[in-house]
């Protein structure tokens, strides 16, 4: 998907990152265009801070349009040194909203020229990063589905659904290497 | 391996479900260190655990290592301020000798678990060598599913021979 977004934007790069819940925020996929090297390895556990003005404006579920990175206003000090750090000119980033988290942001980057980011651009940037969000929420729900169905909420523990499971499968192990060890011999 | 906690009820009746939570948790806790990496612990309901060893493959290993799960627990801790003294009482079935299959295992495990409440808790008893397979197939009422009653009927037939060895 992040290579469509890019190539319909003509765009240098196009990325997702998701929040964890030590408020850190992690680029989890990333899209490179032509030329353009990787940053995913060095965009990891970036402490966010609600007062941030790039987290200030997702919080309230405002997307973030930067023509122009380096006339970027005062008291954006932080964000415009990393953005700067990564030769990027213009960006277009929407927040990825489940009913009330703020889950992660959608976002693309133009590092060889300014970008002028026009308005039906901009609702379908959001378009896509609800769909993405859904994504997440869906596999968020599954794994907690998970927990909830095969462990007890006490201690952690598996439950008895799970033990049953783990002890069949654990038969199956030990049959295997009964047969293997007799194949050896 | 079916551990159940000896006089967990009292514990419940005297500091409240709250606090028998709290020890449920601790009790959680002391299991989870005195097993090895590769071995499953499980809550099977109220106050019954279950562990998988699929490591363990002599008896003399599992002996040490029931042994090692019952100091832990014998462990005095305090909960509120209030003394806990935990005993359990756990019943052992070794695949394949007590069961092909994982419900068969369990099942053993677990009327193993009531033998060792019957002759007096704070104790592990093996399945197979208390003779429990072959009285279950003198007394023609069989075995019962799970969940097993708590009384004293088909268990007390049992023949109490010497104590398990410990």
């Amino acid at each position: 998907m992040l290579r469509e977004v890019g190539e319909f934007y003509q765009v240098d790069q196009a990325y997702l990152f998701t929040f964890f819940p030590d408020l850190t925020i992690h680029q989890t996929c990333e899209w490179c265009g032509k030329g353009m090297g990787s940053v995913i390895h060095f965009l990891q556990e970036i402490s966010a801070s609600p007062t941030d003005w790039w987290m200030h404006h997702l919080l309230n579920r405002e997307p973030i349009l930067v023509l122009e990175v380096k006339r970027m206003a005062s008291g954006t000090q932080k964000e415009r040194e990393l953005l700067e750090k990564q030769s990027i000119r213009s960006l277009f980033v929407t927040p990825l909203l489940s009913t009330s988290l703020l889950l992660g942001f959608l976002g693309i980057d133009s590092i060889k020229g300014r970008k002028i980011w026009r308005e039906e651009h901009q609702e379908t940037l959001q378009i896509l990063a609800n769909l993405a969000a859904d994504v997440l929420i869906k596999v968020k729900n599954e794994e907690e589905i998970n927990v909830l169905a095969f462990h007890d909420p006490l201690t952690g523990f598996p439950n008895r659904i799970l033990f049953t499971d783990r002890l069949q499968q654990a038969l199956v192990i030990v049959d295997r290497q009964v047969i293997l060890s007799a194949s050896c011999s | 391996m079916f551990i159940d906690l000896d006089s967990f009820k009292n514990i419940n009746d005297t500091i409240g479900h709250e606090m028998g939570d709290t020890v449920l948790q601790r009790v959680a806790e002391q299991l989870s260190v005195s097993v090895r990496r590769g071995d499953t612990v499980c809550r099977f309901g109220g106050d019954g655990f279950t562990v998988i060893f699929p490591n363990i493959t002599h008896r003399e290993d599992l002996i040490e290592a029931v042994e090692r799960i019952m100091s832990t627990l014998k462990k005095p801790f305090t909960v509120n301020q209030q003394l806990i003294e935990i005993t359990a009482s756990i019943g052992i079935a070794m695949y394949p000798q007590d069961g092909k299959k994982a419900e068969e295992l369990l099942k053993n495990a677990d009327l193993a678990m009531y033998v060792s409440k019957e002759r007096g808790r704070n104790r592990y008893i093996f399945f197979l060598l208390h003779g429990i397979a072959k009285n279950l197939r003198t007394n023609h009422s069989p075995p019962s599913p799970l969940p097993l009653k708590r009384g004293r009927g088909a268990l007390s037939l049992l023949p109490t021979p010497s104590e398990p060895g410990h």
